[in-house]
């Protein structure tokens, strides 16, 4: 398997404050990689880092082979890398539906003067519906099609968020702390709505995630990060045996069970 | 209370709501889609109606080829204005959009020899002596009026023919934006008014959309300086102060920021408001002189605003959800 993400010692610092210090990680194509840490470990900036919300002091990041470290957001979004936010962030003020339309990749409606060609508009509109539609009911969101996003409880903005990420088309995801906040039943049928989605779009995950039971059941490879570096990775397992781990992330807790 | 009855003085006040109308549809397009905060709009209005007259004047071009010359200085305007400080904060860029457009009126009133200064256009320099830019379009007029007179009866005058041609470039306008705004690019508009960095982090150049309708109502806004200069043939610094664009934000206001067919709506309900309190001849509005009179105007349209806000928040057709959703 090769790897469709590089980050290659990574740094960044805000006014002094060391955000990441050389974090580096490769992700194997179609695998489901967690990042791991205590709060302020650098894991949201190395997010941040990847997906050009901020872009690196140094280092590189290549993206299916083209180097992104120095691209703007939705340049990377366009090259098939779609992340989400912590909390899941939803358009309050547009329609679940519109929420999710915002996501079609290469909307002619996008440039102003289509208003002139309303046919190839309408066209592209309909079937990006359609998709929009299929992706609501695969997450159980289908009678909130037009129910504006702000009135979806705190579960539900996860549903949406994530079907939002699909209809880009995304070829990776990047979901920061998708299980966050989300009742034990809910994270079930989260896990299975990524599964599923993983095994129809061929995609590769990689998350930020602290429910430790989840990342070690869905994860092929583990990162774990303490002060904005990546201080261990490997298969779930090992991660619980590792002793600097144990020391910065998991605490004596762990050591004496 | 004589210009109260004629019907001269109404039809007047109906133009004006029609330039007002296009004027704040302008700000429609960046504040009920996008969310800026322009308070510079007046500058559009001043850059083309001022570019209109001095190429008509001082460059003897076909008043038309300059009416478009007009609207395009004032999409440039619109362009300089989003390139040099879109990328601020929404609040931050209101403040710079107000100093655009004193510093394109103190620009006007000091450059004697191009614009004629605080003397307005009277004083643009001309190669005929007199410096008027209106002749070509009195004759339009003049026609339309004979045209219409079996029609109007006495109600026909130059404004009413004026009148017919604001208020059909208004709903052409009208019609215009509301296609747009089915269309995904509001769309993309209406999500950032709220966050930039979903709409970013799902492949939309966040800037150009911006943009883009910043200058998209900058055009409009400079569709209605066109108009005003037609209206009133002389064009006077003193006309494009930042209070103008208020008055536009008051008729968005009043209609309801979120809907395009509140603009007409909140057009003529302004221009009422503002020309009907002209006539409060009575007491208690007789104790003060007409200066202080002249104020008081302003200020009952504060309190009618105040009023709406409270009991109508969403404007007469804006959607409730849409502004108080949390």
């Amino acid at each position: 398997m090769d790897n469709i993400l590089e980050v290659r010692s990574v740094s960044k610092s805000f006014a002094g404050v060391r955000a990441c210090e050389n974090a580096s990680l490769s992700i194997k194509r179609g695998s489901v990689t967690s990042i791991i840490g205590p709060n302020g470990a650098g894991k949201t900036s190395l997010f941040n880092l990847i997906s050009g919300a901020i872009s690196p002091d140094s280092g590189s990041i290549t993206f299916n082979g083209t180097e992104i470290a120095k691209k703007h957001p939705h340049q990377i979004a366009r090259l098939g890398l779609i992340r989400t936010f912590q909390g899941a962030k939803v358009i309050r003020r547009l329609s679940v539906m519109e929420n999710i339309l915002l996501a079609a990749q290469d909307n002619p409606g996008d440039h102003l003067w289509r208003v002139l060609t309303p046919r190839a508009r309408k066209r592209f509109e309909n079937e990006a519906e359609e998709r929009a539609l299929d992706l609501l009911k695969q997450v159980g969101l289908e009678s909130f099609v037009d129910s504006y996003a702000g009135i979806l409880s705190g579960g539900q903005r996860k549903l949406l968020d994530l079907a939002r990420a699909m209809m880009a088309k995304p070829t990776m995801l990047l979901l920061d702390e998708p299980f966050a906040g989300v009742n034990p039943a809910l994270v079930e049928k989260l896990v299975n709505v990524l599964q599923t989605l993983k095994k129809q779009h061929d995609l590769t995950f990689l998350l930020v995630e602290h429910d430790l039971e989840t990342v070690m059941n869905i994860s092929d490879e583990v990162y774990v990060m303490a002060q904005g570096t990546v201080i261990a990775n490997g298969l779930p397992n090992s991660i619980y045996e590792n002793e600097v781990v144990i020391d910065a992330y998991l605490g004596s807790r762990r050591k004496s069970s | 209370m004589t210009a109260f009855l004629q019907p001269g003085f109404w039809v007047f006040v109906v133009l004006m709501a029609g330039v007002y109308c296009i004027f704040a549809l302008g700000l429609q397009v960046q504040y009920g889609l996008g969310g800026i905060l322009n308070f510079g709009h007046v500058a559009m209005m001043a850059l083309s109606s001022y570019t209109m007259a001095i190429l008509v004047i001082t460059y003897n071009w076909n008043l038309y080829l300059a009416c478009f010359a007009g609207v395009v200085m004032a999409g440039l305007g619109g362009a300089f204005l989003g390139l040099t400080t879109l990328r601020l904060r929404g609040d931050y860029f209101s403040i710079v959009s107000i100093a655009f457009s004193e510093i394109v009126r103190y620009i006007i009133h000091n450059s004697d020899h191009l614009t004629g200064g605080s003397q307005g256009s009277l004083n643009i320099p001309s190669s005929k002596g007199y410096a008027s830019y209106t002749e070509a379009f009195n004759k339009v007029l003049m026609n339309i009026e004979a045209k219409i007179k079996p029609i109007f009866g006495s109600f026909a005058s130059r404004d009413m023919a004026l009148l017919l041609i604001v208020w059909l470039t208004a709903i052409i306008l009208l019609v215009i934006m509301t296609f747009i705004q089915k269309t995904s690019w509001a769309r993309v508009l209406r999500a950032t008014r709220e966050d930039d960095d979903v709409p970013a982090s799902l492949g939309k150049n966040v800037f150009l959309f911006r943009l883009s309708s910043v200058i998209v109502g900058s055009v409009i806004g400079g569709i209605a300086g066109i108009y005003w200069a037609l209206e009133f043939s002389i064009l006077d610094p003193a006309d494009f102060q930042t209070i103008v664009t208020f008055f536009a934000w008051m008729v968005i206001i009043l209609g309801g920021a979120t809907k395009v067919k509140g603009v007409p709506l909140g057009a003529l309900f302004f221009g009422f408001l503002y020309a009907g309190t002209r006539f409060f001849q009575f007491p208690p509005f007789t104790w003060f002189d007409s200066v202080q009179r002249a104020y008081l105007r302003v200020m009952i349209i504060g309190f009618v605003l105040i009023f709406l806000m409270l009991k109508r928040p969403q404007g007469i057709f804006g959607k409730r959800e849409e502004m108080v959703l949390e």
